[in-house]
């Protein structure tokens, strides 16, 4: 099955005071159409900035490299600006953390869902607002005319990202970026929100890349899985064999942290030690000062396994080392 | 929207009775008005007919009241000085002022908000360094000698513009110049930090997100959430503008409000020092109203906060 999206070696450096950051440093990772692919990983891993070098909204300092960036097929890397900004809405489109700060608190709902269908020229002001509407229901924020007219600030946080996922749809984009779309709301909202996303996600057939950094709703709703550590892509693979049978030592810690999966009595068990700045030139495994299994040669270069499976994960352990393990 | 604007415009009148009552109270006691402008040689009996005859035996509340009374109908004494209308006085001079309040504002407006927006989309670039050393020394200058500097050049020198009175419009260009380059550094500079503020905000990425060209975004999304601080600060600048200013007015010969009220000032001429307050106060209310008004008819939170 050949990928919608398919990135290759990306890297992303920042400029910082301390030197350069060097933020993402080679992630692979494709997606599928009509699937939901998560990325996970600690705080600082570099979740958000994958996410904005795929939507092209990294930082103006940021240069961006990579050995393969292509949209269906199509090389991205050397799309003008022009056609990136078409993309953005028909093609990609995005949702994010904290749909209070994420919505325009002065324009109408109704004029912030509607601003990007009329700026792609998808049809007239009547046509972009009965779209508009029928989202709206659709993620159960109705009345839709009345909210349409009403601001952000006048509705519940959960209604907001309600707003956002419905936002999202507007110019039937194949994929959508949700950069922890839940995190900001209470739990039960959570699940509502995440239930959407997924009913959503179906019945338009798009695909999902959902950032988060809760693994219990990567086994839940997810198809394959990234786990991100340290500005890399550690281990891919589908939900069940990442989550199944981890093969990497930090996916394999994640999972430990996690109480309600595997025995319920199980303590929470948090990694200990820290990531390593990425300001400085990295070598061997970024994961090596925190790893039980860490030797010799995790200081020299770390292959790519990749099973037959699909199943990949970047270690120096055999395959077969780490069922003993 | 209505019960906000109804309400504001309460809070409005309230504010300018307050204002006129305190101005009235200290002009009061800033001394015996009737025997300092009596003179130094009068006798007793001079001064208390000259007190009489000018209303300032009675209570203060009663000539407040019938001060007020007066007012409400446009009729704001007369002057101790010239004995004519001080709303005579005010009108001849109102024209030139206003002229010149408002044609600098709108200078300082067209300068500062491309300026500001300009100088917030590469923020610490060297465009936008010497925006600031500019708005610095902008605001550094003094008015008398920019004013000066400017007759010379345009007016002596090139020949190209009037430099004293207020005939024509071309008369208003030097002083109107002058005085927006004291008002726009701080405009520029409110625009600027406004800019950057709002452009690192969420919503911002979101509307690149939706994939809105990029004009769209900054006039749209960024510039109407900047301009509300703007718009109040605005108000403010105008309001100080229309109070007159005395050294441009002056280094321009232009009989405006500015020079009016100085004179009154040095003189005692109590009515026209009393109208002038009232002035400044109505047009500090009425614009903080209209700004506020400008801002709620911006921003939908202001509309709903009470
Ligand atoms: N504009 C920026 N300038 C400098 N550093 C940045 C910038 N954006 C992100 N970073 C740094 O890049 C690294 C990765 O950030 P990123 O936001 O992608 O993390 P994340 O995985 O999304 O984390 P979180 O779970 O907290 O959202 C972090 O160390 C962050 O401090
Ligand atoms: S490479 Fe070494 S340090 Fe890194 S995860 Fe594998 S075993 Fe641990
Ligand atoms: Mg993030």
């Amino acid at each position: 099955m050949t990928a919608l999206l398919s990135l290759s070696g990306l890297t992303v450096d920042i400029p910082v005071a301390a030197g350069t950051l060097h933020a993402l440093r080679g992630v692979t990772l494709d997606v599928r159409e009509g699937e939901v692919f998560a990325i996970v990983g600690e705080s600082g891993c570099g979740k958000s900035l994958t996410a904005a070098a795929i939507l092209g909204l990294l930082p103006d300092s940021a240069t961006l490299r990579a050995e393969r960036m292509t949209w269906d097929s199509q090389d991205m890397t050397r799309m003008s600006r022009r056609q990136r900004m078409a993309m953005s809405g028909p093609q990609i489109s995005a949702i994010f953390q904290d749909p209070l700060t994420a919505l325009n608190p002065i324009l109408s709902v109704g004029e912030q869902m509607t601003e990007g269908f009329l700026a792609h020229r998808l049809g007239s002001r009547s046509q972009a607002r009965a779209r508009a509407a029928e989202l709206l229901e659709a993620v159960g924020v109705t009345p839709a005319e009345r909210r349409m007219a009403q601001f952000p600030h006048e509705l519940s946080g959960g209604l907001r990202q309600r707003v956002m996922i419905a936002m999202s749809l507007m110019c039937h984009p194949r994929l959508v970026v949700a950069d922890e779309p839940t995190t900001a709301l209470d739990v039960t909202t959570q699940v509502e929100i995440l239930r959407l996303l997924q009913d959503r996600q179906k019945e338009a057939g798009l695909s999902l890349v959902l950032i988060t950094h809760d693994l219990g709703v990567v086994a839940h709703i997810a198809d394959r899985v990234a786990v991100m550590y340290a500005g890399e892509v550690v281990e891919q693979g589908s939900v069940a064999q990442v989550v199944g049978s981890p093969a990497h030592p930090y996916t394999r810690a994640l999972l430990d942290c996690l109480p309600d999966l595997g025995q319920p009595e199980r303590k929470l068990t948090p990694i200990p030690g820290v990531v390593p700045a990425l300001t400085g030139d990295l070598t061997g495994c970024a994961f090596r000062n925190r790893c039980p299994h860490a030797h010799a040669a995790c200081a020299g270069g770390i292959p790519w396994h990749r099973a037959d499976t699909g199943q990949g994960y970047r270690c120096v352990l055999a395959p077969t080392s780490e069922e003993a393990a | 929207m209505l019960s906000f604007a109804r309400d504001r415009i309460l809070l409005s009148v309230c504010v300018l009775l307050t204002a006129t009552f305190v101005g009235f109270l200290l002009l009061q006691a800033s001394g015996d008005l009737a025997a300092s402008l009596a003179g130094e040689n009068a006798s007793a009996d001079d001064i208390a007919q000259l007190r009489q005859q000018l209303g300032l035996d009675q209570p203060l509340l009663l000539r407040y009241w019938h001060w007020l009374i007066g007012a409400l109908q446009g009729d704001l004494g007369t002057s101790y000085f010239t004995r004519e209308p001080v709303t005579g006085l005010f009108a001849e001079r109102l024209g030139a002022t206003l002229t010149l309040a408002i044609a600098a504002l709108v200078i300082s407006v067209v300068v500062s908000l491309p300026l500001g927006v300009f100088a917030a989309l590469k923020p610490n670039s060297w465009v936008d360094g010497l925006l600031s050393l500019l708005a610095l020394s902008g605001q550094a200058v003094p008015s008398f000698w920019l004013g000066l500097i400017f007759i010379s050049f345009f007016g002596v020198t090139l020949r190209w513009l009037p430099i004293s009175g207020s005939d024509t419009a071309m008369h208003f260009v030097l002083p109107s110049v002058v005085l927006a380059v004291s008002a726009i550094p701080a405009l520029a500079r409110l625009v600027r930090s406004g800019m950057i503020e709002v452009l690192s905000q969420d919503y911002i990425r979101t509307a690149r997100s939706k994939g809105l060209p990029r004009h769209r975004v900054l006039m749209r999304h960024a510039l109407r959430n900047a301009l509300l601080p703007v718009i109040s600060l605005t108000a403010v600048q105008l309001g100080a503008l229309l109070g007159g200013s005395v050294i441009v007015e002056a280094v321009f010969a232009i009989d405006g409000i500015g020079q009016l009220t100085f004179r009154s000032i040095q003189r005692g001429d109590f009515p026209v020092v009393q109208a002038m307050l009232v002035f400044v106060a109505l047009s500090y209310t009425v614009l903080t109203l209209v700004a506020d008004l400008m801002n709620a008819w911006i921003d939908p939170r202001l509309r709903s906060r009470k």
